[in-house]
């Protein structure tokens, strides 16, 4: 009777045991990932996949405000970070807070679009785009950045606020690429080349070029496609045509999103299968559908409206020529920049 | 005291220490953001802020008076009316308008007060009705013996009586515009709120958004003064055979323009604060599969769970406030102090909630006090208690003011034990604490900054679901999270109906039935 009692107590201490074994690598098989990108994008549908795949648990806090703020406080508490402004990344990389992938992790990610010492790499990309009006603007009259500050175009521009993070990162590849003087030059002449004081966001300039109010703009190229898909936004974008910047000269800037790996992540090798996951051609080819970004893969083609609208400007594939500026010099120059967008009044709008 | 103060400086102090600790970094981003640029979006939002108290003020007090003095047909409506836009968030009322009129007349300084204003006037609303049915009359008719016309005894009597009250109600409408960001970035106006954001995040530095905020406290605590004075100054401490002389007074027949008047406004107010950003969203709720209400449904009751833990924090505070403060001149100092807890309305939120993220740290008091508790829900409702503790101190400070000084001392005499006294002055207050709770619950439903950026893993809230939407103008997405919102509102919204219905009831009626003990 007591053996069989000692047995059974044995048998359950047993089965308590493997529980506890099985609950502590569940916990171990988990990741945690701090992302600025939205949750209504892909990103979601991309980590349930991962789940499926890797059986892992994936964590994930969706926060749009405050990113490196809360990676700083809380260096501990993320094993992935995954953003839409890869500045950010080069900042916490400054700071301390992130750690190298391995080659193997990276592997998939062409060269340009991977941070020298391998800690942060590019999952996508868009580009800063010049927006004009259709039907008063000809077609070959805007060819580069510089043509905005022009004074021909005075009154004629629209544009969200100079200290917004995307027009910031802008002017920052304009100094980082062309020096400090020239990009003030330029900022200041867009600034006076303002229909009204910069305020709303990027769709909201092509609501601007619509109703008559400007004729040209700045925005991300992604929100051209997303404007033509929604009913009540379509007619703003049949009112612009989007055009890349220096096409026959340098290239035009981009936006960067990008991917990183904490210092601290406690499991580094499922950290790393998630960012290599991140490049895979399924998940870039489902990231280029719904966001619409450009893929870092060159075998992942551009999403059909930017195809149609790169071959207004002969543009193969819709892929268009990327001015490239080194995101080190970038992080460097942002101070600058903002010194800049206040010094020459850029949020006062024409007046100044 | 002490819990009271480190909730109210608390936030500040520990920005300012942050901004002092990265000194050379601050002072250089504070020399580019005391820019001319920077200067003039402070004096912007000073002004939507003065021009959204003026817009509560002006809806809030003509209606107060006239419900209050006037028995106008079909009260309980009006007073449906009226509440009706707390059950918008600015920005998702906001959002519907500016999708309504494809950008046009929304932006600017005027359509955002109006928009911030309209939502904050059933607050206004609500503090000055409770104060009207308290004021003695008395004092108003012995002016009008003593020679005053009318208006000379309305002005010089009644509106000075009604300062505080009349400071509360401007206080939440300015504090709201002042540290605005959703509402404003959709109204397309370059406001403090806004150029915090955008500075912070430009130049991704914490100590640009630690030294900001703590200059953006310097307004909220010079109101919260400001407003403390005239409290203490002005609110007088009624005499309870004068309530009960006002509580018989019944209300006069109303002539037919003050009806028209009050239906008018109220209906106007029920319209653009309201009823249009309704009708669209319920338009485009027609479009919502049944799979997505399922995750509606999910995410609101995680929601509907995270308001309550708030409220309730909330009453408890205030439950044991009402018993640690006496009535009288000293609960008079104690709980004006109070005011002091509004100065963390007029922080920017993303500024009070990058005090909350330093606070909680790795390695800081915060974390080790809060361990593991730190990665749940519980800091977001920390955080929330600590904004929205005036929307419950407040109507708290009110009864304790009404409170006959000598009802502690007759409870000391006849009610039996500890416990009773406990509970006859709880049951004075509690219609104040419900009042207050139902506030702080529709409010804690619309908060978004701290919820975002204070979230636990795998954390959810409504308010997020419409920002991330809004974030990209899929604001026909948005409608099944608002309506939803608002259904989890409405019993919040009767609470404060019924409030509104018994605030003339005598104040012994908490000491009827008290037998003297024995």
């Amino acid at each position: 009777m007591l053996s069989a009692v000692l047995k059974t107590n044995w048998a359950r201490l047993a089965m308590a045991s493997a529980s506890l074994c099985a609950a502590l690598s569940a916990e171990a098989a988990e990741l945690r990932v701090l992302t600025d990108r939205t949750d209504d994008g892909p990103i979601r549908a991309v980590l349930e996949a991962f789940e499926k795949e890797s059986g892992a648990q994936v964590k994930v806090v969706f926060i749009d405000q405050g990113l490196l703020a809360r990676m700083s406080s809380r260096p501990s508490e993320a094993d992935v970070v995954i953003t839409l402004e890869v500045g950010l990344l080069e900042q916490a990389k400054r700071r301390g807070l992130l750690s190298p992938m391995s080659p193997k992790a990276l592997q998939a990610v062409p060269p340009e679009f991977r941070d020298p010492d391998g800690t942060y790499f590019v999952d996508a990309y868009r580009a800063r785009a010049i927006i004009a009006s259709r039907s008063r603007v000809a077609p070959d009259a805007i060819q580069s950045y510089e043509d905005l500050a022009k004074p021909q175009w005075k009154g004629k521009l629209c544009i969200r606020s100079g200290l917004h993070d995307y027009n910031i990162a802008l002017f920052d590849q304009f100094i980082a690429s062309w020096g400090e003087d020239k990009a003030r030059a330029v900022i200041g002449g867009m600034a006076a080349n303002l229909a009204r004081a910069p305020k709303g966001n990027d769709r909201e300039q092509a609501a601007g070029i619509a109703q008559g109010v400007c004729d040209l703009a700045l925005i991300n190229s992604y929100y051209y496609p997303k404007m033509l898909a929604s009913p009540a936004q379509k007619p703003w974008a049949d009112a612009i045509q989007v055009i890349f910047p220096d096409q026959s000269g340098r290239g035009t800037f981009i936006m960067r999103s990008g991917v990183a790996i904490t210092k601290v992540a406690s499991n580094r090798e499922l950290a790393e299968r998630l960012a290599a996951f991140l490049v895979t051609p399924k998940v870039q080819a489902s990231m280029v559908e719904r966001t619409p970004q450009y893929s870092v893969l060159p075998s992942v083609p551009a999403h059909p409206s930017m195809i149609a609208v790169g071959k207004g400007q002969g543009l193969k594939d819709g892929r268009f020529k990327i001015q490239w500026v080194d995101l080190g010099r970038m992080a460097s120059s942002r101070e600058a920049a903002i010194k800049i967008v206040n010094e020459v009044g850029f949020d006062k709008g024409p007046a100044s | 005291m002490f819990a009271v103060a480190a909730a109210a400086f608390g936030p500040g102090a520990i920005l300012g220490v942050f901004t002092l600790r990265h000194a050379s970094e601050s002072g250089r981003w504070l020399s580019l953001a005391l820019s001319d640029a920077f200067v003039s979006q402070l004096l912007l939002t000073l002004q939507v802020s003065a021009l959204s108290a003026a817009v509560s003020l002006a809806g809030a007090i003509p209606l107060a008076l006239a419900l209050e003095r006037y028995a106008i047909r079909g009260r309980l409506a009006l007073e449906v009316m009226i509440l009706s836009p707390l059950l918008f968030a600015p920005y998702t009322a906001a959002g519907a308008w500016v999708n309504i009129l494809q950008f046009r007349f929304v932006d600017g300084a005027v359509a955002m007060a109006v928009q911030v204003g309209l939502a904050s006037l059933p607050i206004a609303y609500l503090i000055l009705r409770i104060a009207l049915a308290r004021l003695p009359l008395a004092y108003e008719e012995a002016a009008r013996v003593c020679g005053h016309s009318a208006a000379s005894a309305f002005f010089r009597v009644r509106l000075k009586l009604l300062t505080g009250p009349i400071a509360a109600g401007a206080l939440f409408s300015a504090a709201r515009a002042f540290g605005d960001y959703g509402c404003a970035a959709r109204n397309g106006l370059n406001t403090f709120g806004v150029s915090f954001k955008q500075i912070w995040a430009g130049s991704h530095s914490d100590a640009v958004g630690a030294a900001l905020a703590a200059m953006s406290a310097i307004p909220g605590l010079v109101f919260a003064v400001l407003c403390l004075v005239l409290w203490r100054r002005f609110v007088p401490q009624q005499p309870p055979d004068l309530l009960r002389a006002q509580a018989a007074l019944s209300r006069l027949a109303p002539p037919w323009g003050i009806t028209l008047g009050a239906w008018a406004l109220a209906g106007l107010v029920f319209v653009l604060g309201f009823l249009v950003p309704e009708a669209w969203y319920v338009s485009h709720a027609l479009d919502i599969r049944a799979p997505a209400l399922l995750k509606v449904f999910d995410v609101a009751l995680e929601t509907f769970v995270n308001c309550l833990a708030v409220c309730a924090v909330l009453s408890l505070f205030a439950a044991v406030s009402v018993l640690a403060i006496r009535p009288g001149e000293a609960g008079l100092r104690a709980s004006g102090s109070f005011w002091l807890l509004s100065a963390n309305l007029f922080f920017p939120p993303m500024a009070f909630a990058l005090a909350w993220v330093v606070a909680s740290g790795d390695g800081s008091v915060g974390a080790r006090l809060l361990g593991s508790w730190r990665d749940g829900p519980l800091l977001v409702i920390a955080a929330q208690c600590v904004k929205f503790a005036p929307f419950i101190l407040l109507p708290v400070m009110d009864t304790l003011l009404r409170e006959p000084p000598s009802a502690r001392d007759t409870l000391q005499l006849y009610a039996p034990g500890v416990a009773s006294r406990v509970w006859h002055t709880l049951r004075f207050h509690m219609p104040a604490i419900a009042l207050g709770a139902a506030l702080v619950f529709v409010e804690s439903m619309k908060e978004l900054e701290l919820a975002s950026t204070l979230q636990p893993f795998d954390f959810e809230a409504v308010s997020l679901k419409i920002h991330t939407l809004a974030r990209f103008q899929a604001e026909q997405r948005i409608a099944p999270w608002a309506l939803i919102s608002q259904v989890m509102a409405l019993p919040a919204i009767g609470v404060l109906l019924w409030r509104l219905r018994r605030d003339a009831a005598p104040p012994d009626r908490a000491f009827r039935g008290l037998q003297p003990a024995t």
